[in-house]
């Protein structure tokens, strides 16, 4: 249910985010957080089905999940990177491992940027902002 | 809003919550997802189903059928909102998928004389594998230089039957274009069309259950399947199940095309996925 | 017309593998479609599962691999669970989710299995035994769920234990959830995990 405080998106202007988490809840908090900002936030289960969506509309950012069934974070960005059409999406990566080696491997994947989760609600629209070079309200 | 009659209280609306909650738990169970518009075409078949199990309201259909082990009241909402009609050049853009970009690419790495063998499964009474026939020699440039094979599939008998004899009403060749009509049909006395009996005779038209391997394992060296809301019925082991049979059916490098409200994302990775300019389409890798 | 009447396909008359040495020797052949013939063909034997459990933990193609998988569930039973479980633990994520779909298809037979796993040192094995959970192991999984949770001090697998009661939980679930939160209260994450899966909880 849209909240009062909702900024209403207006089309056409709204930056289109692809936020891919195999949980729910997890897809439910970004949403939370984002489409009051603005954002318009189309949610995918899995890395498949974010290539399904990402192939049929544009979008300006992805924020990606490591740890998903079927294909992962990292098989997404690479299958991504790997396909013309959408091979320049920027990627926020999120996940609950924190090694160097597992920064290390997203970077190699393609990943412009990488956060340990959990993610407070400011910081992920920070992030967000930066990277879709969306005015800050 | 709700109608307070004399027994008991029948719902006539959702709420935007409720409609949230109904399309969350769809999602999560099939995949399927439906966004605000499709709330027009949901929305009466979910309250029909809510006044059919005698739930007193949208929240306790949605406990139902949440709680309901055996799949049933799930399995028959989700029949009620992908009504299966079938009719000539339905979901035409994968047709133009097929002559504009699957057939290009799959006859790139065919010899000469080589077939191209496409198969619907399932064809139901025939609409799919004839309109098949039809698109090909009406939209395909190349269609004289290969031989083509459709074969057509389905696990009813009585609709094989049907498909056989090419007997279609009005409703169901509306949308083909008249002078297709003309060529590929002769009209009967009863408003009905019977399908020239070349079309007929060129069509392979055979039982399969798709959970059956022995008989799925006769199927080889496919290049398109076009498997159009079948695997929707299924629960989720005979989806990929399935999903692995036709995987093999499949020449390397061969496609399946799935209803449009259909994706492979949630039961198979087996599948590429393969954007063309009419449509989404999986293909087995080469390796 | 080019339209050709295809040859009416034919069941292969003869099972490929005549005997159980003919499946073992297929399912190490070089040819993956051979294994995966032979994955499908030791449904019929009485040791399927071994046949099957030897090559999976090496086997490398995804297809057959999927092939394996599916044979197990089908095969069913705690010895094919126990096949299953220790590919929770391994280094490709497709691996690790494709073994926690099968355990929850296996039902009840991958009940004991589950029980020991939710309870691994190892909090990533723990994340997912939760998945397993997600499906048809009836009310007892998610009574294990809701018994460990106030002892998790993972906060994300504790937040993949929430995932998870939010599907497969009762009424009776809602208590446990709420003094979870309250014990996180800091935890702005945590919060909004625990009042999505309260409001996605059957009404008591």
């Amino acid at each position: 249910m849209m909240e009062d405080n909702v900024t209403p998106l207006r089309p056409g202007t709204a930056k289109r985010l692809l936020v891919i988490d195999d949980s729910a809840i997890v897809r439910a908090y970004y949403r939370q957080a984002l489409e009051p900002a603005g954002y318009a936030v189309e949610e995918a289960f899995n890395g498949l089905e974010a290539l399904e969506k990402a192939l049929t509309t544009p979008f300006d950012l992805a924020i990606v999940d490591v740890n998903m069934p079927k294909m992962d974070g990292l098989s997404f960005v690479r299958r991504m990177r790997a396909t013309e059409e959408i091979a320049c999406l920027p990627v926020l990566m999120t996940s609950t491992l924190d090694r160097d080696s597992d920064i290390a491997a997203a970077r190699a994947a393609g990943v412009n940027l990488y956060v340990v989760k959990p993610i407070a609600e400011d910081e992920l629209r920070r992030f967000t902002h930066i990277m879709t070079g969306a005015e800050t309200p | 809003m709700r109608v307070t009659g004399a027994t008991k209280t029948v719902p006539t609306a959702v709420t935007d919550d409720e409609f949230r909650k109904f399309c969350d738990f769809i999602y999560r169970r099939t995949g399927m997802s439906f966004g605000d518009s499709k709330r027009y075409f949901i929305e009466p078949r979910l309250l029909e189903r809510v006044a059919e199990t005698e739930s007193s309201g949208v929240q306790s259909y949605l406990s139902l059928l949440r709680f309901d082990a055996t799949g049933r009241e799930l399995e028959v909402i989700v029949n009620a909102l992908t009504v299966n009609e079938t009719y000539f050049y339905r979901e035409e853009h994968q047709f133009a998928c097929l002559t504009r970009s699957i057939l290009p690419d799959l006859v790139k790495r065919k010899r000469p004389g080589e077939p191209v063998r496409i198969w619907s499964l399932p064809c139901s009474t025939g609409e799919e594998p004839y309109s098949l026939a039809i698109w090909l020699l009406e939209h395909w440039s190349e269609v004289d230089r290969w031989d083509i094979q459709i074969l057509a599939s389905d696990i009813d008998t009585r609709v094989l039957e049907r498909a056989r004899e090419g007997i279609f009403d009005a409703r169901s060749v509306n949308r083909l274009p008249k002078a297709v009509l003309g060529r590929y049909f002769q009209p009967m006395l009863d408003d009905r069309w019977r399908i020239l009996d070349t079309l007929r005779g060129s069509i392979d038209f055979s039982r399969v259950n798709v959970s059956d391997r022995g008989q799925m394992a006769a199927f080889r060296d496919i290049d398109v399947i076009f498997c159009r809301n079948m695997l929707i019925y299924f629960d989720d082991v005979s989806r990929r199940e399935a999903a692995e049979s036709m995987f093999h059916c499949l020449r390397p490098g061969g496609f399946i095309c799935l209803g449009h409200s259909e994706s492979m994302s949630r039961f198979s990775s087996l599948f590429d996925v393969r954007r063309f300019e009419d449509a989404i389409v999986y293909q087995r890798p080469f390796t | 017309m080019p339209l050709v009447k295809a040859p009416a396909p034919q069941t292969p008359a003869a099972p490929a593998f005549p005997d159980r040495a003919s499946v073992l020797a297929a399912i190490e052949s070089l040819d993956p479609s051979e294994r995966r013939a032979a994955a499908w063909a030791s449904r019929a034997y009485a040791d399927g599962i071994d046949i099957i459990a030897h090559r999976l933990a090496v086997e490398s193609d995804a297809a057959v691999v999927e092939a394996m998988i599916l044979n197990l569930v089908a095969i069913g039973s705690p010895k094919a669970a126990a096949v299953l479980a220790p590919l929770l633990r391994s280094g490709s994520a497709a691996r690790r989710f494709a073994a926690a779909e099968a355990l929850r298809d296996l039902g009840p037979d991958a009940l004991p299995m589950f029980d020991a796993l939710i309870r691994d040192e190892d909090p990533q094995v723990r994340i997912m035994a939760a998945e397993v959970a997600r499906g048809q192991l009836g009310g007892a999984a998610a009574q294990t769920l809701e018994r460990l949770l106030p002892d998790e001090d993972h906060v994300n697998t504790a937040c993949a234990f929430i995932d998870v009661l939010a599907e497969i939980g009762s009424a009776g679930t809602a208590p446990v959830l709420r003094h979870f939160a309250d014990r996180h209260a800091g935890n702005a994450y945590v919060r909004f995990a625990v009042d999505t899966a309260l409001a996605r909880l059957p009404a008591a």
